[in-house]
């Protein structure tokens, strides 16, 4: 008689464990709109002579390199780069997506030039991340020279989305 | 006196049974409200925002759960329906598993922005096993005694166990924002810049130049003239170096227009004293820093350099400062017809271009 009311409680208590952990597993935390991107840092492709057409490549750790008719002469380098801030314990470890990085733009000048290849530091994760309480993204990219590129400064700008 | 005894215990482990299922059904609505209504977390979980519209549901997966649900207590009425125990034996029944998957439902107009859905995960029910084992051999018409252990086992839980997809993808976003926009900045720069006789940088376009700063290394160089002065682009000068521990060469040994003396020695002291493009610091380059003139794709076929910045070079050879270590009565010189490195007796007259180096901070004007 003893024993079928030990089976009985552990059979019980089974029952609870299981429930709080499919609770647990299943249903995350709302996370409140107080996740903020603060863009640093531009993205500055620097100064160069153009010879011919060629292309200047900014990785996401900012390091710049060359191809085809292109000199790189100096000038602040950079890739563009976002601090992202938590500060509710709620949002720790949520994913966080960027979306809407641009295909190709134009950017203006004497002539226009095209920046493409956008690539983010989180690539290997699909572009996103798991937030901490602060987190750094940057965005690296290719700039297009053409031929005879008339000398001067070009500027251009993109933004990006992220959610979570 | 012991039947009697045996139909008391009967009747208790009906009643605890009774109570158990009564509780297990409970357990079963608690957490399908728990699981559906989806704010009752616990911990923190991460979400990965790329499960968006994979795992929406529609009022039919909710009436599938329900069905499922249905089915459940239906399995449980028939336990407890036909489990009864005899005098003569204790029977055993089974109820089997019941394995179906819910079907995943994809919401597909969600596609371009995430959508706050209620987090019902795709449910995988684990069908509720009750066995009721004898663990002893049982004999027909054998009394039931004190001894003869009836027990209950779950096998599973008797609850539906939302099952995610993979560990990240529990939940949606539900929020969308924008970052600060990116500035893109580049400037293109020509290959050098031109400067005016004091020192002043001019528009590429302008044709006075009279020196020129190589925007990739800083180097500052002479630019040749037209007019009857030492900087007129026939002028040719011995090479001479009164500081060299090795052979200094020869004093004014060529053929120059102008005020100074035709060897190299005489010809940057002379453009030093003039503060040639504002600057006094001029000199014989070596023959590394010629070499960075050479370029093959100048527009004059005849020269090997870059004509618009460096008008009326001649298609011959110009000195450099470095001597032939195996020969001292020998310098380097670099021929402008073809770019090529050579080196000839100091005597003999050759071009001059001067150099200058501009320290890192206005090479960055």
């Amino acid at each position: 008689m003893m024993m079928k009311y030990i089976h009985f409680y552990k059979f019980i208590v089974t029952i609870f464990c299981v429930i709080i952990a499919q609770t647990i597993y299943a249903v995350p935390p709302d996370c409140p709109a107080t996740l903020t991107a603060n863009l640093t840092q531009d993205l500055d492709f620097g100064d160069y002579v153009g010879t011919n057409g060629g292309t200047i490549t900014i990785d996401t750790a900012g390091v710049r390199t060359e191809t085809g008719g292109v000199l790189l002469v100096g000038g602040a380098v950079s890739a563009a780069t976002y601090v992202f801030s938590n500060s509710d314990s709620r949002c720790l470890n949520r994913w966080i997506r960027i979306s809407a990085i641009p295909n190709s733009i134009t950017i203006s000048g004497p002539v226009s030039m095209t920046v493409n290849n956008f690539i983010t530091s989180a690539a290997a994760d699909g572009d996103k991340f798991k937030i901490s309480t602060t987190d750094t993204v940057t965005i690296g990219a290719d700039l297009i020279t053409n031929n005879a590129q008339n000398q001067g400064p070009y500027t251009g700008n993109f933004t990006i989305d992220f959610n979570y | 006196m012991n039947n009697e005894k045996v139909k008391d215990q009967t009747s208790k482990s009906k009643r605890n049974r009774k109570l158990l299922l009564l509780i297990l059904l409970m357990l079963l609505i608690i957490s399908q409200v728990i699981a559906l209504q989806g704010n009752g977390a616990f911990l923190n979980k991460s979400v990965d925002p790329d499960s968006v519209n994979k795992h929406s549901i529609t009022l039919d997966d909710l009436k599938a759960v329900n069905d499922d649900l249905n089915e459940v207590r239906e399995s449980l009425n028939d336990i407890n329906s036909n489990f009864e125990l005899t005098d003569d034996h204790v029977e055993v029944e089974k109820v089997e598993a019941k394995k179906e998957e819910v079907k995943e439902v994809e919401v597909k107009n969600l596609e371009s922005k995430p959508a706050v859905v209620p987090v019902v995960p795709v449910v995988k029910k684990p069908a509720p096993v009750v066995v009721i084992k004898d663990k002893e051999n049982i004999k027909p018409k054998q009394n039931i005694s004190e001894n003869k252990k009836v027990e209950l086992i779950e096998k599973s839980p008797l609850a539906v166990i939302p099952v995610p997809v993979s560990s990240d993808d529990e939940t949606i976003p539900s929020v969308e924002k924008t970052a600060d926009e990116v500035n893109i900045v580049v400037e293109t720069k020509p290959a050098y810049i031109k400067h005016d006789t004091n020192g002043k940088s001019l528009e590429d376009n302008n044709e006075h130049g009279t020196c020129v700063q190589d925007t990739k290394n800083g180097l500052m160089w002479e630019v040749k003239s037209e007019d009857d002065t030492m900087r007129n682009s026939n002028n040719l000068y011995s090479w001479f170096n009164p500081d060299t521990k090795t052979l200094k060469g020869i004093t004014d040994g060529g053929r120059c227009k102008g005020d100074a003396d035709c060897d190299t020695h005489a010809y940057v002291e002379a453009m030093n004293k003039q503060n040639y493009c504002g600057h006094n610091d001029w000199s014989l380059p070596t023959r590394e820093q010629m070499q960075t003139l050479v370029n093959f794709a100048g527009s004059d076929i005849k020269t090997t350099i870059n004509n618009k910045y460096f008008p009326r070079t001649m298609p011959s050879w110009y000195w450099t400062s470095t001597e032939n270590r195996d020969r001292d009565k020998f310098a380097w010189y670099v021929l402008f017809r073809n770019g090529v490195e050579l080196n000839d007796l100091k005597e003999r007259p050759k071009h001059v271009r001067l150099v200058r180096v501009v320290m890192a901070e206005q090479s960055n004007r």
